[in-house]
């Protein structure tokens, strides 16, 4: 019986049905034998010398980590090594860990904390990212003047030549607040030590569970094989688990416990203090001919980055590249800068860094269309990069479909809606595409094992958080080997069972890790031929492998192992030998196992950004018909098309999903989302005063596109349509009611005072 | 943060002018205050016990005057902390006293930067809280000045 193939098809998520009656196996249910709670005292100062950190005596099981047991353990960062455990000598910003309180249960851990005493000499501190730049301003951190910690270049052409053939040059600046990631799930994460502390077992909600075993094995000095790092399915991430964060603090305080395991629950407010979106005040200037050509750009982004490097000196530079946009201009400069201020650190935010300047340059976009009286739509086609042009990095781009996605978008929202007259309302269309790289240097491996009873094993270190990549990769292993579905688990990530990944992100994992399962897949195909061949007496070479089975045959050349072609080019039905698991049985083996890698190593020269940014473009379009009140200055999305460019699609309906979740989530930093800092301290950390989207802010309408290509490589959509969502609702309002706003977020407030100031 | 409110009792100028520097009397009125402890004739120490939402919070802490411009006007500084909430509050606050038809009008204003657990249920919040303690300081100061 032939199994239908499975790339392409809209099966359920394997999990669907555990998501649904609440029986996912998050880490918040985690029970472990004699397992402490975890509970962090954190600063109420901006920016201060630590003097004292008196702890009371205390009985019993209860342990405190402060500074004082961090003297021999070095600083930490995903990349720029600035971060105490808990703060030693100083805090830098309101929400700063000062101590970790391990208790029998979390009333007691309270109390603990309450008793602590810490002793500040308040010092001067900076919030804006601009400001941060002055010399008088408080430095954060002693190797860094001027705050800044990294600077990444983007040098592309003779700007002076460019901006002189320009006959308009337009510059603009847009900002987009720090923001929240708000997953669902907050960050959590239960550690414990073997009696003598040589070996670390820790359980997180992470998306990098490679990165926080290397990371701790640095920290604590210990090879990275007594490191075990497992990770549950995640209730959401966004980017905000993305590197490394409460993983240490839980690790050094379990440290302290005798051998008894510590977990740690962030509420929802310390959500606020541990990972942002970053900040970032973005300048444009653009040289336009009157030909609806470009001639240059020069961009400049200050990104708010907190007060730890954490992710940002990996996300910076990428931010650099993704600031340029999809179209062709022939000269471009870039200056993407990273800033410490007084704040909480900033990370990746799903779109990571494409969200912000894909705000600018299609904000810009509409700017100069209206001002040159060109159709912002006919503008942007005109413009948009076709396969085989040059990158500003110089790279040429290949399997590029800006084009095919706009259109696609636009074409999904059909006729104009018309403003109704005597209506307070105002109605409105925009657009925007978005053009974003994904991890230059990565690696992925995967192991497929079939077992004798049939079942193929998949382990893999990808993260399931909610995006249904363990479905995805399901079906790419079955599909591979021609099983069924149902003959498919998966297991990990644990990084005693599970081999090497980089990282669940960038909306990389159903391309690389996809990649490998089909490069062991293959191997683990060849291996069961090579059995077969042995077992049957048929040279390995007339085998063919199909429906789970090795099938022998004539087989029209020597290298064709895949379908056997009669010679009028039709497939013909090739007589089974044995199934895969009957090969196990008669070979006398109980698994078999193959490890397949898929790995990218691409390099740009540090001081030009010339070179080759990624793999392969992340590509994604939105339309959108908007209704403006012009009394309330309150914005309703009536219809929202998105599009993005995914290669081959392996699941159609997970594919919408992706493309739908895109548009809901980008909707909060467009309208409603911003965390507003007083004094440092941030004054909605809640989500009754931080609003995120609800069901009733979803557009009435939402059309969904995935355009596939020849070439048919997977690639990943977790982010495409998400960036192109505020400027293309802020493209819709201008053309509803003539107002333009370039501060995220799009309030009613900030609508109604431009239609004020607009008379 | 910015707070502002004022509200006019039916006593004269003086009257409540002394009534303020009558420590013990006065502190009887705030709500929540639990000890009040004269340092010296600018400087004060004392405890308040306050419930914002659903975190009860007693903060120690210090009050300087700096400015006192007698019967018109005080200002000063406060500064305070929390263990049990991990919060922490540092304030410069102003205070007018205006005589008006029926007595005097007396008219605050407080720029706080108030920090840590108590801070993230957000400014509505919390300025709501504060025209709660507000109205029952007015009501409690009315009840020992109009007879």
């Amino acid at each position: 019986m032939p199994i239908p193939n499975l790339i392409g098809e809209s099966i359920p998520m394997l999990d669907s049905t555990a998501r649904v009656t609440g029986t996912v196996d998050y880490l918040i249910n985690l029970r472990l034998p004699g397992m402490l709670v975890g509970k962090i005292l954190r600063s109420t100062v901006p920016h201060a010398q630590v003097l004292n950190v008196n702890v009371p005596g205390f009985a019993g099981s209860t342990a405190v980590l402060t500074g004082a047991d961090l003297e021999n353990t070095p600083l930490y960062g995903a990349a720029i090594k600035d971060q105490a455990i808990v703060a030693t000598d100083r805090v830098r910003y309101i929400g700063e860990p000062v101590a970790a309180i391990a208790a029998e249960n979390l009333d007691l851990a309270e109390e603990v904390a309450s008793l602590i005493d810490v002793e500040y000499n308040e010092l001067d501190a900076v919030y804006d990212p601009k400001e941060a730049l002055n010399p008088d301003t408080p430095r954060l951190h002693a190797n860094y003047p001027n705050n800044v910690f990294i600077h990444s270049k983007l040098r592309h052409g003779n700007m002076e030549t460019a901006f002189a053939q320009a006959d308009e040059i337009f510059e603009d600046t847009f900002t987009s607040p720090p923001a929240q990631q708000a997953s669902l799930e907050p960050h959590i994460c239960a550690a414990q030590w073997s009696r003598a502390n040589s070996k670390l077992t820790v359980w997180t909600a992470s998306q990098a569970p490679y990165m926080v075993r290397r990371v701790l094995s640095e920290i604590f000095a210990i090879p990275q094989s007594d490191v075990r790092v497992i990770v549950h399915p995640l209730g959401g991430s966004y980017g905000g688990k993305g590197h490394i964060r409460i993983e240490p603090m839980v690790a050094a305080l379990a440290r302290k416990t005798d051998g008894r395991p510590v977990k740690l629950v962030l509420s929802r407010a310390e959500e606020f203090v541990t990972v942002t979106k970053h900040a970032a005040v973005i300048t444009l200037k653009t040289g336009v001919r009157r030909d609806g050509t470009f001639t240059a750009r020069q961009v400049t982004i200050h990104w708010g980055s907190g007060a730890y490097a954490d992710a940002s000196p990996l996300l910076v530079p990428q931010g650099m590249v993704r600031s340029v946009g999809p179209y062709r201009i022939p000269a471009v400069h870039v200056d993407s800068i990273g800033v410490y201020t007084n704040l909480p650190p900033a990370g990746a935010y799903r779109g990571a860094m494409s969200s912000q300047t894909t705000w600018a340059y299609e904000s810009q976009m509409d700017i100069i269309a209206k001002k040159m009286g060109w159709d912002g739509l006919e503008f942007r086609l005109k413009n948009l990069f076709h396969s085989g042009e040059q990158f500003a990095t110089g790279e040429t781009l290949h399997d590029v479909n800006f084009i095919e996605c706009l259109n696609a978008s636009v074409r999904g929202l059909g006729s104009k809606p018309v403003t109704e007259a005597g209506a307070s309302t105002r109605r409105g269309r925009g657009y925007a595409v978005m053009m974003k790289s994904t991890v230059a240097t990565s690696k992925s491996q995967a192991r497929l094992r079939l077992a004798v009873d049939g079942v193929l094993s998949v382990f893999t270190s990808t993260v399931e958080m909610g995006q249904g990549a363990h479905t995805a990769l399901a079906q790419i292993a079955a599909d591979t080997l021609g099983l069924p579905i149902q003959a498919v688990r998966l297991v990990g990530p644990d990084t005693d069972l599970t081999p090497f990944d980089s990282t669940t992100s960038a909306s990389r994992s159903t391309n690389m890790m996809g990649n490998a399962i089909i490069d062991a897949g293959e191997k683990l195909k060849n291996r069961l031929m090579e059995l077969a061949a042995v077992l049957f007496h048929v040279p390995a070479n007339q085998l063919i492998f199909e429906d789970g089975c090795v099938k022998s045959g004539y087989v029209s050349s020597d290298s064709a192992r895949s379908r056997r072609a009669d010679s009028a080019g039709s497939i013909t039905a090739a007589p089974v030998l044995a199934r895969g698991e009957e090969i196990l049985r008669l070979s006398g083996l109980d698994v078999l196992d193959e490890t397949g890698e898929y790995s990218t190593a691409l390099k740009m020269d540090p001081e030009t950004g010339q070179g080759v940014s990624t793999p392969h473009w992340h590509q994604g379009a939105g339309a959108v018909d908007v209704e403006v009140d012009v009394e309330t200055g309150r914005v309703t999305i009536l219809r929202y098309s998105a599009a993005s460019f995914a290669g081959r699609v392996v699941n159609p309906r997970m594919a919408k999903l992706q493309n739908d979740g895109n548009v809901i989530f980008g909707l909060g930093p467009t309208l409603l989302e911003e965390i507003v800092f007083d004094g440092g301290q941030a004054t909605n950390a809640n989500l009754s005063d931080y609003m995120i989207p609800s069901i009733r802010d979803i557009p009435l309408e939402l059309i969904s596109t995935c355009i596939e290509s020849d070439a048919g490589e997977f690639h990943g959509i977790g982010e495409m349509t998400l960036p192109p969502v505020a400027p293309a609702v802020a493209g819709a309002i201008e053309d509803a009611v003539g107002v333009r706003i370039r501060d995220l977020p799009i309030t009613a407030e900030k609508v109604l005072r431009a239609l004020s100031a607009m008379g | 943060m910015q707070i502002e409110d004022s509200f006019i009792i039916k006593a004269s100028k003086q009257d409540v002018w002394q009534f303020i520097f009558d420590i013990p009397r006065m502190s009887k009125c705030i709500p929540g205050i639990e000890a009040v402890e004269i340092i010296d004739a600018v400087t004060y120490r004392g405890k308040l016990v306050v419930k914002v939402g659903p975190i009860k919070s007693e903060f120690g802490g210090t009050v300087l005057l700096t400015e006192i411009n007698a019967p018109d006007s005080i200002a000063g500084s406060v500064d305070g902390d929390d263990k049990s909430s991990a919060s922490s509050v540092k304030a410069v606050f102003r205070g007018t006293l205006t005589s008006v038809e029926g007595g005097t009008q007396a008219a605050f204003s407080v720029n706080a930067n108030l920090r840590g657990r108590l801070a993230q249920f957000g400014g509505p919040i919390i300025n709501a809280t504060a025209r709660k303690l507000t109205a029952e300081f007015a009501k409690n100061m009315r009840a020992e000045l109009e007879h």
